[in-house]
């Protein structure tokens, strides 16, 4: 009889586990905000230089392509994107607009307007985006969007 | 013979001689006994008989005792009882046999409490993985859905990506676009924006490479 109860028991814990609260609200919400951290990134194909060195991930995915010796971290930002844009200047005399599009069932899809491009993408707990932003000091310059951590 | 037949107490009491000399009587009886061997001789005196033919065979014992080394006997003894040690296999399967058999509630319980408990931590693992990210991230990964490029920039974009989860949009360099007469595009000169979607370039070759 014990055995039973205390499954019983378990079993609302284990529902409510499976969905602790409800969803995000389906579609565009102006209050509804997503946070990504923002890196600008200096890369050169010479030099041996990977700086902070948790770059050496960045190397790796752009060295399918090109392999750029010198990767420099030239700021980060935490942003909170909203469906309104949020600019972000980069070194290059360019800026990003970032907004969200969409927030359904707790996937967001954001727009990231870096000229020459426009790009809309979906949020996901892995992996990265990567965007060439353009010349910039004998090199390019990378926009990357992350999750926060 | 004649003695017992005389005396018919010696007769009642005769059984009961060797367990009062072995002390296997009650209190009761062996207080009957002694007052038949207080008032009997020939009782008394075979009861005599058996203490000493008692106490001849104990010293007998001891000093065969005496003579034997018993320092490594009760391993020798429990060299010949215990077997040879089965393989692991068989051990474990005879302990989780007696385990269902003497201890099945006990088992049981602790089987139905581990299982209540990953029902509920699994979810909330996950749950709060997803959770420690912020709203917006149920994906697992990013998904790249449309890149659109400015005519005007004379760049293509170029999807590609990695086994990591990661996206990367190079800008490639475009063929300028040509009218029949030869001369750029009209569009172009003024600038407006033309959409290229995703996985297509100027050439009409799809651009986008997967996973690496």
């Amino acid at each position: 009889m014990r055995l039973w109860g205390s499954i019983f028991f378990l079993l609302p814990v284990a529902a409510l586990a499976a969905d602790p609260a409800p969803s995000a609200v389906a579609g565009s919400d102006s209050k509804t905000k997503v946070t990504v951290q923002a890196d600008v990134v200096q890369a050169k194909v010479t030099g041996d230089k990977l700086e902070p060195p948790s770059l050496k991930a960045m190397q790796l995915a752009l060295s399918k392509r090109q392999h750029y010796g010198t990767l420099v971290r030239l700021s980060t930002s935490k942003l909170e994107l909203s469906s309104a844009p949020t600019m972000l200047k980069l070194p290059n005399a360019k800026e990003a607009a970032l907004s969200v599009e969409a927030l359904k069932d707790d996937v967001a899809t954001v727009k990231v307007k870096l000229p020459p491009a426009d790009t809309t993408y979906k949020l996901g707990r892995q992996g990265s985006l990567y965007v060439q932003a353009g010349p910039h000091d004998d090199g390019e310059m990378w926009l990357v969007l992350s999750p926060v951590k | 013979m004649s003695d017992s037949k005389k005396n018919p107490a010696r007769e009642k009491f005769l059984p009961m001689l060797s367990p009062f000399v072995d002390g296997e009587l009650s209190a009761e009886e062996r207080v009957q006994v002694e007052q038949h061997l207080a008032a009997n001789k020939e009782s008394a005196m075979q009861v005599a008989d058996f203490r000493a033919a008692s106490g001849l065979l104990r010293h007998s014992m001891e000093m065969l005792a005496d003579e034997v080394d018993f320092k490594d006997f009760a391993n020798e003894v429990m060299a010949k009882v215990t077997p040879d040690r089965l393989p692991l296999l068989e051990r474990l399967k005879l302990e989780l046999t007696e385990l269902f058999t003497w201890k099945r509630p006990m088992m049981l319980t602790s089987l139905a409490t581990a299982a209540a408990v990953l029902l509920v931590a699994v979810p909330v693992a996950m749950k709060v993985g997803a959770a420690s990210v912020g709203p917006g991230y149920a994906n697992e990964r990013v998904e790249v859905q449309a890149v659109k490029v400015e005519s005007a920039a004379k760049v293509a974009p170029v999807v590609m990506e990695t086994d990591t989860g990661d996206a990367i949009i190079w800008m490639v360099d475009a063929p300028e676009k040509k009218d029949d007469a030869g001369a750029p595009d009209q569009k172009s000169r003024t600038g407006e924006e033309t959409e290229e979607e995703l996985g297509v370039d100027p050439a009409g070759q799809p651009n986008k490479q997967g996973p690496l």
